[in-house]
């Protein structure tokens, strides 16, 4: 669509469309009820006048039923009848007598026949002898069924008559003896009650064409025409309108004229054909029974719509001109407004470009003006504002210069001040890295403690065997060597394994065990019949021993100072479990020593290496081997897990931390657990305690820094807070649940994947 | 866009108000009235289906004025006073808009004087004595001069002039003997006897008797209903075959001679407009149509025929007016027509009773009819025959009715 033409385009067809389609649908509508209503009404009047036209009809034929009835029934008829019908079989028609008798009723079918209009009056006789004839033509004097009237109508009408006892109408045929078209009534003549014979009326078809050709109400192009079956063939009784000839002949082909056929065969009604000489017609059609003829009353359509013709020009004519004066009103509407409104457009899309113009000149009207001096007005302000503008730009630069200065000073003066934030952040961060450092120490001021009691433990150990040590070896050195010099070597060899066995089984053994293998062997010992059975059961037992039947113990009791050498043995073996117990003593502060060193040590090379997470757990859980040992059951359940990378100083940091929360939450006193596995891709610690969980209420806090539940001065409150830095650092992330009254388990979880 | 939409919107909702053309008052209401019981019900029940398949025929070509036809079928009892009842149950109760019924002229007489009290409309399908016409009543079965008279005069012709007429003893009988006395009076022939039974009766054998005794040369039988079983019985039995003496029935159609032994009568001839056996479009496709609805075996007779084009020219001259109110209706009746099965049939504006062909048949061995004569085209009805003035007919009816007591059958005795 052209840019320029779009509105006046759009607009155009769109009055159109309202213009027209209102108009053409009521049109169309109207049209359609005008069509059914003039098709209505042109029926229903041809129907009537068919109607009308078939009463006429009937009425006629009825009349001249009726008279002829009367008329056979006259006794002066019969008597007539009789006196010509016995002058006729006496004398012949052309006798004197017969004259003689006709010439006597003469008068009386003159008037007849003239009143009435019958064409000719016949009387038949009982053997079909014409014996009378007003107008004597051919047919008087003939038989009606011999030669020329045998042919003809008029035996069939006797027949009839005769037959159904009634005046009987024959059709219209023609009828040679009078060279025309002729119809019969026929009556049998009763004469007392027997039929001598009948009357004949002959009537020829003028006075019925008569009726039919009143066209009243047919306007120029109606007719009426009537037919009957002419020997099997459709045959016109009388000339129509169009046509005059066409009555002449029976019709060779009967489908012209369907509806006349249509009436014949039972069929009344109205419609629409083309008629015979092809024209649309619109027609009614009827039976008339009395003459067993049809009639179809008809007018061509073209008359009869000839009004919806015009209403269709008419219509016509108003759409063509409702389309121009919309027309008219697009090219209006195209001059007045879109078309200054176009320009408009134009020029102010011109502006766009260039410089301000002085004014917009348009011939416009109305609306289009107004908005054309609101441009005009608005191109003035504008311009007034561009003069302003100027002015007021000068003035801003101005005033951003000196702003500008304003804000380099200030700048200045924060970049001063920024140093000092630095500085103090700096310091802020040393802080916080002292803060760290004597969280850490005052956690290894609370392990100095126990590790302290830990290695004080092995060294009393270590100081009270060196005791034994000492007072064993003052007692033995004067006088085992001796005696065992003088055993012979078997019985030496099995007090030295005594001696050892003793030493090796320890003196573990409570003292209620103590007490029954006593027991048991003084009654094994009085079994054997040792002497101080009871003193010998408990050197015995001091040796370890359950069994006085074992060999060396059975090897030495044979001997006879047993009971000395057991006691020697006994001593003995105080040497050997004196030195046993220095040895444990001693692994044990080396252990503490051990893992204080790991703990101790820092790495600061600031790059994460591989280390076994276990590893580190037991670390810190041999450093609290002191605080758990007593009053805290201990489950641990590692997975192998491959090594992680970390930074396992700080690792050793979180854990110390939890596991030390973990005892004060439960006051040293209950269970520790101590889970590491992996799952998916993390290595998860999970370290439990069975306290009393963590209050709803400070859940949310126990991260922040320098949140502490301890009494003021034990903790630093960043124990949790360093842990999730360290926990951070390393990627994981870690999470608690706590289940009031039942403790808390803490979860670390670390990518084992750097 | 959207505006053109709108716009169509807008223009379709005075659409949508159109005023409609037609109405729909809910059915029109039709009534049937016949003995569905009794002596006549082996009669009248076909005359029911026939006229039930016209009203089906019209309901099924999508009803009259837009409506449907109802039925109302009801059971005159072969009782004339239980088809007046009735007849009136019908007008005034049911309102219906037009009676199709009456067998028996008795029945006919009884409920004439209902519709004439209501102006309502009877159509009325049986041939009949004449010596009536009725503003109320449509007759299209034939005028006496439809079937009596040509059929004496056919006699006459072709079987010799010397006739017994016997009958049953009520008005159609009597009536029709007394129009045959004057007409075979006037075309010299004679009546050697003249005889009645009662309706119903199987009492014969005097009348066959007479009859043997007599020698005539045709007998005109008027029995009607299932008197004619026994009366054929004893005819063969005393050896009057058709080819002795031969019988003309007035009232032994197609429907009597499937329920009488059609062998036995076989050779006689009996008088009416239609029979099944014509052979025309018109009566192919009645005869079809009513086979298919009731049963291949089925025979259809002059009544039924009259019945089912009875209620073609009342649904026709329904669409004609535009209206199915009983007045309008009945004065649309007269000048109605239809290719009916016998051919073309017309309601005679002045009688009211119905233009027909008459044809006279010869009854075969099957219980169909070779039509032996015709009248080349419809016979004007002529209710009054032409030997005595209307009133003297109508003394005649009235001396017969007084002499039964007010009924038109003879009473009592005669009824079974």
């Amino acid at each position: 669509m052209n840019r320029r033409y779009g509105i006046v385009l759009e607009l155009g067809l769109l009055l159109l469309f309202l213009a027209l389609v209102p108009v053409g649908a009521a049109v169309y509508i109207s049209n359609g009820i005008f069509h059914r209503s003039i098709r209505q009404e042109t029926l229903a009047r041809l129907d009537s006048i068919a109607a009308r036209h078939v009463e006429t009809l009937e009425v006629y034929v009825g009349n001249l039923i009726t008279d002829v009835n009367a008329y056979s029934r006259i006794p002066y008829l019969a008597e007539a009848f009789r006196r010509i019908g016995q002058a006729y079989g006496a004398a012949g028609p052309d006798s004197a007598e017969y004259r003689r008798e006709a010439a006597r009723y003469e008068d009386f079918f003159q008037t007849l026949l003239r009143d009435k209009g019958y064409y000719d009056l016949l009387l038949i006789d009982d053997r079909g002898e014409v014996i009378y004839s007003v107008l004597k033509e051919r047919d008087f004097g003939a038989n009606v069924r011999a030669g020329e009237l045998a042919q003809t109508s008029l035996p069939a009408a006797i027949g009839a008559a005769n037959t159904l006892m009634e005046t009987e109408v024959s059709d219209f045929a023609y009828y040679p003896p009078s060279a025309r078209s002729a119809a019969f009534l026929a009556a049998p003549i009763l004469d007392g009650g027997v039929i001598a014979g009948n009357l004949v009326l002959q009537v020829d078809s003028s006075a019925l064409q008569r009726a039919v050709a009143d066209l009243d109400g047919l306007g120029r192009s109606g007719e009426i025409l009537t037919a009957t079956w002419d020997k099997g063939s459709l045959k016109l009784t009388g000339p129509t309108r169009h046509d005059a000839h066409l009555h002449e002949q029976p019709m060779a082909d009967a489908r012209p004229f369907a509806p006349l056929v249509r009436a014949l065969t039972g069929s009344e009604g109205t419609g629409e054909f083309a008629d015979y000489r092809g024209v649309e017609s619109v027609g009614a059609w009827r039976y008339l029974p009395s003459l067993n003829w049809s009639m179809l009353v008809k007018v061509d359509a073209a008359e009869v719509f000839a009004s919806e013709r015009r209403f269709q020009a008419i219509s016509a004519g108003i759409m063509g001109g409702a389309a121009l004066v919309a027309l008219l009103g697009v090219w209006l509407a195209h001059r007045r407004v879109s078309r200054p409104i176009e320009r408009l457009a134009g020029t102010v899309a011109g502006m766009a470009g260039s410089e301000l113009p002085q004014r917009i000149e348009l011939a416009a009207h109305h609306e289009v003006a107004a908005l054309v001096a609101a441009f005009n007005t608005l191109i003035e302000r504008v311009r007034h504002h561009q003069e302003n503008l100027e002015t007021q730009v000068r003035e801003r630069t101005a005033e951003l210069r000196s702003s500008n200065r304003d804000l380099e000073d200030a700048n200045r003066c924060l970049s001063g001040a920024n140093e000092e934030l630095e500085q103090t952040l700096w310091e802020l961060r040393r802080t916080q890295d002292q803060l760290v450092e004597s969280e850490k120490l005052a956690d290894l001021g609370q392990l100095v403690a126990g590790i302290a009691h830990e290695i004080n433990t092995p060294l009393g150990a270590i100081a009270s065997s060196a005791c034994t040590l000492e007072a064993s070896l003052a007692e033995l050195l004067p006088q085992l060597p001796e005696r065992l010099a003088a055993l012979a070597p078997a019985d030496r060899a099995a007090i030295l394994a005594l001696v050892r066995a003793a030493g090796d089984a320890g003196s573990n053994r409570s003292f209620r065990d103590k007490r029954e293998a006593k027991k048991t062997l003084e009654q094994q010992l009085a079994g054997r019949g040792v002497a101080n059975g009871r003193r010998v059961a408990d050197l015995l037992v001091g040796l370890g021993l359950t069994d006085a039947g074992e060999e060396n113990c059975r090897q030495v009791l044979a001997l006879p100072d047993s009971e000395s050498l057991l006691e020697l043995a006994n001593r003995a073996s105080h040497l050997v479990r004196a030195a046993q117990n220095i040895a444990i003593a001693t692994g044990k502060a080396t252990k503490v020593v051990m893992a204080l060193k790991s703990f101790a040590r820092f790495d600061r090379s600031g790059s994460k290496v591989p280390a076994d997470l276990r590893a580190g757990l037991e670390t810190v859980l041999t450093l609290y081997q002191n605080q758990i040992k007593h009053r805290v059951d201990l489950l641990v359940d590692y997975q192998p897990l491959p090594p992680v990378p970390c930074f396992p100083d700080e690792l050793g940091q979180v854990w110390m931390n939890l596991i030390q929360n973990a005892l004060q939450a439960m006051q040293f006193q209950g269970r520790l657990t101590v889970e590491l596995r992996r799952e998916d891709g993390w290595a998860v610690v999970r370290i439990g305690d069975s306290g009393d969980g963590i209050a709803d209420a400070i859940r949310d806090k126990i991260f922040a820094p320098f949140f502490t539940t301890k009494p003021a001065g034990e903790g630093s409150g960043l124990g949790l807070d360093i842990v999730r830095k360290i926990v951070d650092k390393h990627a994981g992330d870690i999470g608690f649940s706590s289940v009031a009254g039942s403790g808390t388990v803490f979860t670390v979880r670390l990518p084992i994947e750097g | 866009m959207r505006f053109l939409i709108l716009y169509l919107l807008l223009a379709g909702i005075p659409a949508m108000a159109w005023p409609a053309e037609g109405n729909a008052d809910g059915a029109i209401k039709v009534g049937v009235l016949h003995s569905l019981s009794g002596t006549m019900a082996i009669s009248e029940q076909a005359v029911v289906d026939a006229t039930l398949l016209a009203l089906e025929e019209i309901n099924a070509g999508g009803g009259l004025l837009g409506r449907r036809v109802e039925p109302l079928v009801r059971d005159g009892a072969s009782d004339w006073g239980k088809f007046a009842e009735e007849a009136e149950r019908l007008v005034v109760r049911d309102r219906v808009a037009v009676v199709f019924g009456c067998w028996t002229s008795a029945s006919r007489k009884t409920v004439r004087s209902v519709f004439e009290k209501h102006g309502h409309l009877l159509i009325y399908p049986v041939q009949y004595e004449g010596l009536e016409q009725s503003p109320n009543i449509v007759y299209t079965g034939a005028a006496p001069n439809q079937q009596i008279i040509p059929a004496v005069k056919w006699g006459l012709d072709h079987l010799g002039n010397r006739f017994y007429l016997v009958g049953s003893d009520y008005v159609f009988p009597r009536s029709a003997n007394e129009i045959i006395k004057r007409q075979v009076q006037s075309l010299k022939g004679s009546i050697v006897g003249e005889r009645y039974l009662p309706l119903g009766s199987g009492d014969v054998d005097e009348i066959v008797a007479d009859i043997a005794r007599t020698r005539p040369d045709a007998i005109l039988n008027t029995i009607n209903g299932d008197s004619n079983l026994a009366f054929f019985r004893e005819l063969r039995r005393a050896g009057i075959t058709p080819r002795v003496i031969p019988t003309v029935s007035f009232s032994i159609g197609e429907s009597e001679l499937a329920n009488l032994s059609a062998r036995d009568l076989a050779g006689d001839y009996a008088v009416w407009n239609y029979f099944q056996s014509l052979d025309s479009p018109a009566n192919r496709r009645f005869v079809a149509a009513f086979r298919s609805r009731y049963g291949q075996g089925r025979v259809v007779s002059d009544p039924m025929e009259a019945a089912y084009f009875g209620v073609q020219l009342w649904a026709q001259a329904v669409r004609r007016t535009g209206s199915a109110d009983v007045d309008v209706v009945r004065n649309a009746m007269p000048g109605r027509m239809v290719d009916a099965p016998e051919g073309l049939v017309y309601i005679d504006p002045k009688t009211r009773h119905t233009w027909k062909n008459v044809r006279v048949g010869r009854i075969r061995a099957d219980g169909q009819f070779d039509v032996v004569w015709s009248t080349q085209k419809p016979v004007r009805p002529i209710p009054y025959p032409i030997y005595l003035p209307q009133r003297a007919w109508e003394g005649f009816l009235d001396g017969l009715k007084a002499g039964w007591g007010g009924q038109w059958a003879r009473p009592a005795e005669a009824r079974p």
